[in-house]
């Protein structure tokens, strides 16, 4: 009786020092998957952005040439057709273009401050004005690309805005009206400037909420939270949730105009100045129409 | 100058020190003295507004509090709205404030002798009795400490608030919110003044907390 | 009389116990590690035996069979802990008075507190803080924090180890003396033979066997040591 009790101690004793190995290393164990997870992510990402070149690359192995690197910094709003339409001019000209996107303004100020890039593409004129002004553009590159509509958006179920634009002060249903803060950012301005010229921007403040940038607004409307929110038709666009309830017309504020251009230090200048003249062609013209932007520069 | 955001500042993070108080102390308690599954779980959820990116915080807070929220619709029905109003900055506030107080709280519980509470106990003092004469009076200290840091972590609260509260002017804009505008639009004066508020402020609260820990004599 | 038979799951083994002693002293010695702390917990209330029962003059403290478990406080069981676990936010006089203020039973006929004081000679120490005081004094706080409730039992954990040899010495008489006077019985753990020989009416031996199973086996009246 006595022995069997040893084995039983003996095999019970085995189990819990393989659980007490696991539960001792457990900490290392998940270290190491975290590790994993986090390489393969950005491994993932990495071959996202990049994708179409190494490819490609691999397909011209004849030419033997490594793809050079374009750096573009561009304006949040053009982030989805950009990497849209990134593979087939990385695979036409053997480049690979690495994409900063953020605030015009806070690329301004990283541009100023002398991160290394080639090309910029603002949602504002300010921004480009401010840096041609500081000697930072090489000269004759710049161009506006593309134009934007300003609208209001609303849930999809709403049935508002039937009376213009004063019908975000006059229509009681529509409690609360999201715009981006006019300070901080070009979208915001330009609905301060559209409100202003409407005659409602007094009789809106109780009303107003005021975003961090437009994807936030569009997220507000889509929930539900705001009944109404003045943001980039391309950015509308996007949204399957909120629907365009008025185009608001573009004498109610400045153009909205997206200028680019090569930046001083720019490293590849024949590729920047190549891209600018790849966007105006007929493919990549069609796309930023589906995506809700106007082009300028039709050939 | 408009000091609006000062107040306000002041008013939000004073209310959301307050409930993080109360429920950072109730969840220390029942973390060390009641035993159930899952502690590790609730201890994570606790901590993970410190690793969160403020972003990622805002966005679960709006859909948590937001029109079709579970909790906003419960709050709606009573009157209450939360998403782009002062609330929305308290609980910003406390959701980044709760971690701090929780372990200052924790580490000072753990930190009492448990064979004074034994001894407590062998002396006829029931649980309640023992928390309130001997755990609490040797444990005060980390509260002080918590609810400092709390504060202070309220002051900078920034961009959980900033997607949640709608940046208000004089309603929700607090001091960092305030900065952001104003440094943004250019009006680098008005933002400078209230940073130097802000920092002025954290800071001597931290100083204030480290001296007052160094030079404490509780009991001779 | 206290009557116990319990098994306890230690890390490593299990340790059995068998005591029954009326008013005296027992002491168990062993070395550290053994499990003499944890048959004091256990009798004590603070930790649970994995089976057996402990009573205590008629009352059943603890009973695996029956499923009684009493709570520590509800046992009349003094405590002296190793390091004295004196409240360090109170004075002297308030740490003795405590289980007289928070008691959930108060004891039948508590003790004056400036008998006890007087008694464990340091009614002159009454408004001084723990920090201030030496060894000795420590553990005559300690003493009389737990007798000044009269309790049926005193559990002694190592309470002269922190004592320098002449204390020590004074204080083992002292300990005799007391114990005599309260007539209570008095379980001390120590791993000291001498104080064992010196102290004990009755010994106990906490040993581990080679087949890890320790034994503390005492009846009343058993070996006179010393």
């Amino acid at each position: 009786m006595k022995r069997n009790s040893l084995l039983r101690g003996k095999r019970a004793y085995k189990k819990g020092c393989i659980r007490a190995a696991v539960q001792s290393h457990a900490t290392t164990i998940l270290m190491l998957l975290f590790v994993l997870l986090v390489a393969a992510a950005t491994g993932c990402s990495a071959a996202q952005s990049s994708g179409g070149a190494d490819a490609e690359s691999k397909t011209q192995a004849a030419a033997q040439q490594e793809p050079s690197t374009l750096r573009i910094m561009s304006a949040a709003s053009l982030k989805d057709v950009l990497q849209h339409l990134a593979p087939d001019f990385e695979a036409g000209e053997n480049a690979r273009i690495i994409f900063n996107f953020a605030s015009s303004g806070d690329l301004q100020v990283q541009i100023e401050q002398g991160a290394p890039a080639d090309l910029f593409i603002s949602a504002g004129k300010k921004q480009v004005d401010t840096l041609e002004q500081k000697g930072l553009l090489q000269a004759g590159t710049r161009v506006d690309l593309l134009a934007n509509d300003l609208v209001v958006i609303v849930p999809e179920e709403n049935r508002a805005m039937a009376g213009g634009i004063e019908d975000l002060v006059r229509n009681a249903q529509i409690e609360k009206v999201a715009i981006c803060i006019p300070e901080a950012s070009p979208a915001g301005k330009y609905a301060q400037e559209a409100l202003v010229t409407a005659g409602i921007w007094s009789d809106i403040q109780p009303k107003l909420v005021m975003a961090k940038d437009v994807r936030q607004i569009v997220t507000y409307v889509e929930t539900g939270n705001v009944d109404a929110g003045l943001v980039y038709r391309s950015d509308a666009n996007v949204s399957t949730a909120a629907r365009i309830a008025l185009v608001i017309p573009a004498e109610f504020h400045s153009p909205i105009v997206y200028p680019a251009a090569v930046l001083k230090n720019a490293g590849s200048t024949a590729l920047a100045a190549r891209f600018i003249e790849y966007l105006a062609e007929e493919e990549p013209s069609q796309a930023f129409k589906e995506y809700g932007f106007k082009v300028l520069r039709e050939q | 100058m408009d000091l609006n955001p000062v107040w306000l500042s002041i008013k939000v993070s004073l209310i959301a020190v307050s409930i993080v108080f109360v429920i950072g102390t109730l969840l220390a308690v029942l973390m060390l003295r009641a035993s159930f599954q899952g502690k590790s779980i609730l201890e994570s959820l606790i901590l993970v507004p410190l690793v969160l990116p403020p972003s990622v915080a805002g966005f679960l807070l709006l859909i948590l509090f937001g029109k079709h929220g579970p909790f906003g619709r419960v709050l709606d029905m009573v009157g209450i709205q939360v998403i782009f109003s002062w609330r929305a900055a308290v609980i910003a506030s406390a959701v980044v404030a709760l971690p701090l107080m929780y372990q200052s709280v924790k580490a000072a519980l753990e930190s009492v002798d448990p064979k004074l509470e034994q001894a407590a106990r062998t002396l006829g003092a029931g649980e309640l009795t023992l928390l309130r004469t001997v755990t609490l009076p040797l444990a005060w200290p980390g509260f002080i400490s918590g609810a400092v840091l709390a504060f202070a972590r309220s002051l900078g609260e920034f961009g959980a608030t900033l997607m949640i509260s709608g940046n208000i002017p004089g309603e929700t804009q607090t001091i960092p919110l305030a900065i952001y505008t104003m440094s943004q639009g250019g009006d680098l004066k008005a933002a400078g003044v209230l940073v130097a508020i802000l920092l002025a402020t954290s800071f001597s609260l931290v100083l204030s907390l480290n001296i007052w820990k160094k030079r404490s004599v509780l009991w001779p | 009389m206290l009557h116990l038979n319990i098994a306890i799951g230690l890390e490593y083994f299990t340790l059995r116990a068998e005591i029954v002693i009326g008013n005296e002293i027992l002491v168990l010695l062993g070395p550290s590690g053994c499990g003499k702390t944890t048959i004091l917990k256990c009798i004590a209330g603070l930790e649970r035996p994995a089976q057996g029962f402990i009573r205590l003059n008629e009352r059943t403290l603890f009973s695996s069979i029956d499923a009684i478990d009493i709570k520590t406080r509800f046992r009349r069981i003094g405590f002296v802990f190793q390091d004295y676990a004196l409240f360090p936010h109170l004075t002297v006089g308030e740490n003795v008075s405590y289980g007289l203020i928070h008691n959930r039973i108060p004891a039948d006929r508590p003790v004056d507190i400036e008998e006890i004081l007087e008694t464990l000679k340091i009614d002159h120490l009454r408004d001084r803080y723990i920090k201030q005081l030496s060894g000795g004094e420590k553990q005559r706080v300690a003493l009389a924090r737990t007798l000044i409730l009269r309790p049926e039992l005193l559990l002694l954990d190592e309470p002269l180890s922190a004592l320098d040899s002449d204390t020590r010495r004074e204080v083992q008489s002292e300990l005799k003396e007391l114990q005599r006077q309260w007539d209570i019985p008095f379980i001390l753990v120590t791993h000291d033979r001498e104080e064992a020989a010196r102290l004990g009416d009755a010994s106990a031996q906490v040993s581990i066997d080679d087949r890890l199973h320790g034994f503390v086996h005492i009846k009343q009246g058993a070996s006179r040591v010393g």
